[in-house]
């Protein structure tokens, strides 16, 4: 672990409380996780950004099959395509991310979402807390990760 | 009666306009600020009553699109309400400020978006001729 | 490691009595969501067997907390809206006729639950009371102990702040607090919450000018509800007021109280209504006005229908 890491601004048990409350209030709790298409394959990585006072990301990683799954329950559809699970799994890792934002100092940024098929972030980075929720017997990992030494500062914006 | 959603998420927009729909309204839908702007200008003579505005967006974000609607005398019986993951104290104190007129906090439970409507007073069916 | 529908029935019918929510069949994955935590805690049997003792004799602290689980949430500001209307533009302004050489009002928020109506109260008190240099004491009291330090604590969590509470009386009167929420000093100060149970005669308290007793008789068979409203006749003032919920009424049951109606609520006092009574609230209409707040927003409600 980087000496230059930031601290993290959330506990793991923080992190699974508000995890908690983001999969309760979308996919209204009373729902029975459906029974996921295991014939799809493969990890769905979204992430967000945070610049200001605190620099890093907050990352979400979920297979595609448990991806399908909450998001034919969010949007009350059975028939959803690849955009759509992006769309889905992006807004969860937004709602996730200004959540953790909002227990930082003020004036950090929340960046928009991004989804991709690889590990987030790009950039040097140390996971500094991370919990797992589960959807449908599927793992749904949470992490925080800070920029790494001196991208700490080239992250920082300049205001 | 009208009903605007704004919000960069298709995913986020279909659930809203889906909780709207099913209170009597009828839903249309923005991905920024500047596409609301230009539905509120192309629906002048049938506005929204209300419209549901995140606040990270591209193009243009919730906050500025808040202050252009407010700075706008023609549009004043727009309702406004943040629909965002923005949680901190200070962003709640600044959209209102700037002329919010409510505030929900994502995730929120169906239940508080209906409170929050009551509160608001926008609810079709309700002193509705 | 699934509820059994006899499970789920039990626990309805617990939540039903003890809190007055109802959960609708199909509501069994929330309820296993929320008791799994507990019944892992409590060992390793399972869920069936974890509800099986909280039907035992000493499963009484398990149900306490099982209905608190079930009913986080679900409790909201402002619960039913109109009586807080009715509060301010009919109420508030008697009482202040009433009370001006003492100048303090004292509010018995019965069954309160985790704090939500006694913080409300307080709230319009916080802003068209205490502003005219008025005391206000508000007890807090329910039969649970779990409900009585919640309220004493007034720590809400994000999903329970947004119901129902308007944005701009949220940031005036809440700080957030990590993932919380916490009442205002100022509000706290205005409550006091002890454990109570409104069934047993009723221990030394002050004399209430406003009583809200919502929610509560309508889990008490016609003897107790005659008796509960009898005690609290005697802890009220006699000009003073008192709430039920939307489908209680004093009427049928005890006919000592003097029934008002406002509007689609009624008032029930229990002196006869003097004639200041009406004459302290002139311009009111029968009917409550749109609620308005001087909050931190500028922006002015215009009525949108």
């Amino acid at each position: 672990m980087s000496a230059f890491a930031q601290e993290s601004p959330v506990t793991p048990e923080d992190l699974q409380l508000l995890g908690g409350d983001v999969l309760a209030a979308f996919l209204l709790d009373h729902d029975r996780p459906g029974d996921p298409d295991h014939g799809r394959s493969g990890v769905l990585h979204a992430s967000v950004s945070v610049r200001g006072a605190w620099n890093g990301w907050i990352t979400l990683e979920v297979s595609r099959a448990a991806a399908h799954d909450l998001t034919r329950r969010m949007l009350h559809d059975d028939d959803v395509d690849d955009d759509d699970v992006r769309d889905a799994v992006g807004e969860l890792v937004n709602v996730l991310g200004g959540n953790v934002k909002s227990l930082l100092v003020d004036g950090c940024v929340l960046g928009l979402p991004e989804v991709t098929d690889h590990q987030h972030p790009d950039q040097p980075s140390v996971e500094i807390c991370r919990t797992e929720l589960w959807w449908a017997d599927h793992p749904v990992t949470v992490r925080v990760w800070s920029a790494e030494g001196r991208d700490l500062h080239s992250l920082r914006s300049p205001a | 009666m009208h009903a605007l959603v704004i919000d960069d998420s298709r995913t986020m927009r279909m659930m809203l306009a889906r909780q709207l729909e099913h209170l009597g309204f009828e839903v249309l839908q923005a991905g920024d600020g500047q596409q609301a702007l230009e539905v509120l200008a192309s629906n002048r003579d049938d506005l929204p009553v209300l419209a549901t505005v995140d606040w990270n967006m591209p193009v243009m974000n919730g906050l500025d699109f808040v202050k252009a609607v407010r700075a706008d005398n023609g549009l004043r019986d727009v309702t406004l309400m943040m629909v965002t993951t923005e949680a901190e104290q200070g962003q709640i104190v600044r959209a209102l400020a700037a002329g919010a007129h409510e505030y929900l906090i994502k995730p929120f439970s169906a239940e508080a978006f209906v409170d929050k409507l009551d509160y608001l007073g926008v609810k079709p069916g309700r002193g509705a001729a | 490691m699934s509820l059994s529908s006899q499970s789920f029935a039990y626990v309805a019918d617990l939540v039903r009595r003890e809190a007055a929510i109802v959960l609708e069949p199909g509501k069994e994955y929330l309820v296993e969501a929320r008791l799994q935590p507990l019944a892992r805690a409590h060992g390793p049997a399972g869920i069936d067997a974890y509800v099986a003792f909280l039907q035992s004799p000493g499963g009484y602290g398990a149900r306490a907390e099982v209905v608190e689980a079930l009913t986080t949430n679900e409790t909201s500001w402002f619960r039913d809206r109109e009586p807080f209307d009715v509060l301010v533009s009919h109420v508030i302004p008697d009482l202040l006729a009433r009370t001006a050489t003492r100048r303090k009002i004292t509010v018995w928020s019965a069954a309160c639950s985790s704090g939500q109506e006694a913080y409300t109260i307080a709230m319009l008190m916080a802003e068209h009371v205490v502003p005219r240099g008025w005391q206000v004491e508000i007890l807090a009291t329910d039969i649970a102990p779990g409900m009585v330090a919640r309220t004493r604590e007034g720590r809400y969590s994000q999903l329970e702040i947004g119901r129902g509470l308007p944005a701009p009386l949220m940031v005036k009167h809440f700080q957030r607090v990590g993932t919380q929420w916490q009442v205002s000093d100022q509000l706290r100060s205005m409550v006091r919450a002890q454990v109570l149970n409104l069934a047993a005669p009723l221990p030394l308290m002050p004399v209430f000018d406003l009583v809200f007793l919502r929610n509560v008789l309508i889990y008490f068979d016609q003897p107790t509800k005659r008796s509960v409203l009898g005690r609290v006749r005697k802890a009220m003032s006699p000009e003073g007021y008192l709430f039920l919920g939307g489908a209680e009424t004093t009427l049928g049951i005890d006919e000592s109280w003097h029934r008002t109606p406002v509007g689609r609520l009624t008032l029930n006092r229990p002196g006869p209504p003097a004639t200041a009574a009406t004459g302290a609230a002139p311009a009111a209409p029968a009917a409550p006005p749109p609620r308005t707040f001087s909050g931190v927003s500028p922006a002015t409600r215009q009525k949108a229908i």
